[in-house]
């Protein structure tokens, strides 16, 4: 090894990392150094330099939040897929202890599909409400108690009577939702308007103040009956959809006029509102009371 | 999510942030631009990492992650440099004045920038004092010769660039 190779080589040794000196081929550098005086003088000056100089790059400091920030992104990302996915289990050690995900992801898994032990229990249920007949107030109470399974089918279905069809469309879409089908994926509502506008799906001229603080995961758009739906997804742990749609093509059975309407469908939250020429829908898992007030 | 995997989190942001903080400074020049490099890449690593089951290849896997989502982002900007200006404007709405903010005066990074294109990443890299070469070859997916040329010419430019702005009344700098 000469002079210049050995120069080449010892430029790969980090100032201070004693790990790089039992690297072979620069272990082997290093031994020149003994024999070559000038070659001993120009590293001891180039180390110091490259010392400077890592010490100006350590200078690079991040936020004060950039690491709880992200810690929280990550949290939401991964509660968000082990809600929205089975398959995560299935790239797990764990599969064998995976307990199933509540959340149907299969139509066929889909609440309202009636199975065989769902049409005997809504038999049974039909012929107690015939045989005890009981008061407004007596079926009130079963509705807002625990109440076995059974009822708490009969309690979606009485739910569902008045629920217009864009908001059942929108359950089904968000219930069957895997992040990977999301348009486009950024933790930053710039990039995902940005998105949106390229695409020429419908903007929100407006994100409520409380959701502009809240990291976002991604967006997707929809199609309904030739009305263009963009959904933006929030996460905070609970996820939130903002899904914006223009108000001149929007269902007028479903267009708000100075109140906000409130559904549930398909154990999702729905908050509808308009503002300006555009329209409003924001959604959360749970019911109503899980919506908080943004608006 | 398991107490486990907390830990895992904890333990893995805690020890890289910073560094994958600074090279993604490095590369787009931004702060808010580094930050949300950083932040998406712990992203991906929630959702991917589990299929980097030995942690000391962990480093790696983050850097290179970062890498490829700055050049993904950067392929993305150039096919839409020729959107309508009213359409970018809609899109960004107002501009924060924190977004696109630099880190003033850091003498390596401006020092970097007049370095040639091809040395930078690699420079960056090295003088982030986490990485061998061996892992920056890794990182950069180049063999581990033009690794060792890159540094050799890179660092002589970049010596010669930073002794001068050492030098430099602190005024110029601004």
């Amino acid at each position: 090894m000469d002079h210049e190779d050995a120069k080449n080589i010892l430029q790969l040794c980090r100032p201070g990392h004693i790990g790089d000196h039992q690297d072979p081929l620069i272990a082997k550098a290093l031994e020149q150094l003994d024999q070559d005086t000038a070659l001993k003088t120009w590293f001891e000056q180039q180390q110091a330099l490259d010392a400077e100089i890592s010490a100006e790059f350590s200078r690079i400091q991040p936020s004060a939040e950039l690491k709880a920030s992200i810690l929280l992104g990550m949290h939401a990302r991964l509660t968000q897929a082990e809600w929205l996915t089975d398959e995560v289990a299935d790239t797990t050690d764990e599969v064998d202890h995976h307990i199933p995900s509540p959340r149907p992801t299969k139509p066929s898994d889909h609440p309202l599909r009636l199975r065989p032990w769902m049409s005997i229990a809504a038999i049974l249920v039909i012929a107690g409400i015939i045989l005890v007949r009981p008061g407004d107030d007596e079926r009130q109470s079963l509705v807002s108690t625990h109440a076995p399974h059974s009822m708490e089918l009969k309690e979606t279905a009485i739910k569902h009577a008045g629920i217009p069809n864009i908001i059942q469309f929108l359950a089904e879409q968000i219930t069957h939702l895997n992040p990977s089908q999301l348009d486009q994926q950024s933790n930053t509502i710039h990039d995902l308007q940005y998105h949106l506008a390229r695409t020429g799906m419908p903007n929100p001229d407006r994100i409520p103040k409380e959701l502009k603080t809240l990291p976002t995961m991604g967006c997707v758009s929809f199609d309904y009956q030739g009305t263009k739906l963009s959904m933006i997804c929030f996460s905070n742990g609970q996820v939130y959809h903002l899904i914006t749609a223009n108000k001149a093509t929007f269902p007028k059975e479903c267009t708000p006029d100075n109140n906000a309407n409130v559904f549930e469908c398909q154990q999702q939250a729905f908050k509808v509102w308009s503002e300006g020429e555009q329209v409003f829908i924001l959604s959360t898992r749970g019911s109503p009371k899980d919506i908080p007030e943004f608006i | 999510m398991t107490i486990e995997s907390n830990l895992n989190f904890e333990y893995v942001v805690s020890t890289y942030y910073q560094a994958l903080f600074r090279f993604g400074y490095s590369l787009a020049k931004n702060e808010h631009e580094a930050s949300d490099l950083a932040q998406q890449t712990f992203f991906i690593y929630a959702e991917k990492g589990n299929s980097v089951r030995d942690l000391a290849k962990v480093k790696s896997w983050l850097f290179t992650t970062l890498y490829r989502e700055f050049l993904r982002r950067r392929r993305k900007n150039a096919r839409i440099d020729h959107y309508e200006p009213e359409m970018l404007e809609r899109a960004g709405g107002s501009t924060e004045p924190q977004i696109g903010r630099r880190i003033d005066g850091n003498l390596a990074i401006d020092a970097l920038e007049q370095v040639d294109l091809v040395y930078r990443e690699p420079l960056s890299l090295f003088y982030l004092n986490d990485l061998s070469y061996k892992e920056i070859a890794n990182i950069l997916d180049v063999p581990i010769g033009t690794i060792m040329s890159r540094l050799s010419r890179g660092k002589a430019q970049l010596r010669k660039i930073f002794k001068q702005k050492v030098i430099q009344p602190t005024n110029e700098r601004f």
